[in-house]
């Protein structure tokens, strides 16, 4: 298995390919080892800004869900039944349901996708957010439990789905508009 | 950690842009390096020492507190 991984020519690029020495092979094959750490887990860049657009029009849709919901739009017919000797349609409303998937479908790709340069400190930033974004996000639900009850709590819960992403989304965007304000102010 | 960096870039007089751009991460990390705010990879201190021409050892060096 490990010769595989040695010799497989995944691990190689033309001109390495040429190292015919034993030794030399392992080594890189160890170096590759190293680089093939660097993140895969991340949208790219490009999807970021029409994410942006897009998570932008969701939540004004969200705003104004119940319009939306009254006029119909995403009603749609999902069956027939039988009420009192007539044939009646079921409706299902979609409205909340495409509304709340967008929603949080277009957060994970503003929050995950790659920024210009993806390098290794603004993964560190990246992972230093996540954790904040998801204390904040928590310990405000702590202290949220205690003032809500009942249906109100209901509506904490529904903004709950989305604030990690959100709080996360912030914090990023706020340390790296201070990083570019550093150096902006060292030229 | 620490570094002289900022020493190696100006005995090459070259910015910290053309630096970031030659080994391939954003300004930012080198600032924040420079500033001993961030301390860098081992894949990034090779790759900063290769292209310095110098030994590891010759630009960052452990501290008391390491």
């Amino acid at each position: 298995m490990y010769k595989k991984l040695i010799f497989s020519k995944k691990y190689f690029t033309k001109s390495q390919i040429n190292l015919t020495n034993y030794k030399g092979n392992l080594t890189f094959a160890l170096y590759k080892t190293v680089n093939a750490m660097k993140t895969n887990y991340l949208f790219p860049n490009f999807i970021k800004l029409p994410a942006f657009i897009m998570l932008g029009l969701s939540v004004v849709a969200g705003l104004l869900s119940d319009d939306i919901s009254a006029a119909g739009y995403l009603k749609v017919q999902v069956g027939e039944r039988l009420k009192d000797g007539l044939m009646v349609s079921e409706y299902k409303d979609y409205t909340d349901t495409v509304i709340g998937f967008s929603i949080i479908l277009f957060s994970i790709l503003v929050a995950f996708s790659k920024e210009r340069i993806e390098d290794e400190y603004i993964e560190k930033i990246r992972l230093h957010s996540l954790v904040w974004a998801t204390y904040i996000n928590y310990f405000s639900l702590l202290i949220l439990f205690w003032i809500f009850y009942d249906f109100d709590f209901l509506s904490v819960m529904i903004f709950n789905l989305f604030t990690l992403l959100w709080i996360f989304i912030i914090l990023f965007n706020i340390q790296k508009f201070r990083l570019n304000k550093l150096i902006q102010n060292e030229e | 950690m620490k570094n002289n960096l900022k020493v190696q870039r100006a005995i090459k007089d070259i910015t910290q842009a053309d630096l970031a751009t030659a080994i391939g991460v954003s300004r930012q990390t080198i600032n924040a390096m420079e500033k001993g705010k961030y301390v860098p990879s081992t894949v990034l201190s090779l790759k900063i020492a290769k292209y310095f021409e110098k030994s590891l050892e010759e630009i960052f060096a452990l501290e008391e507190a390491d």
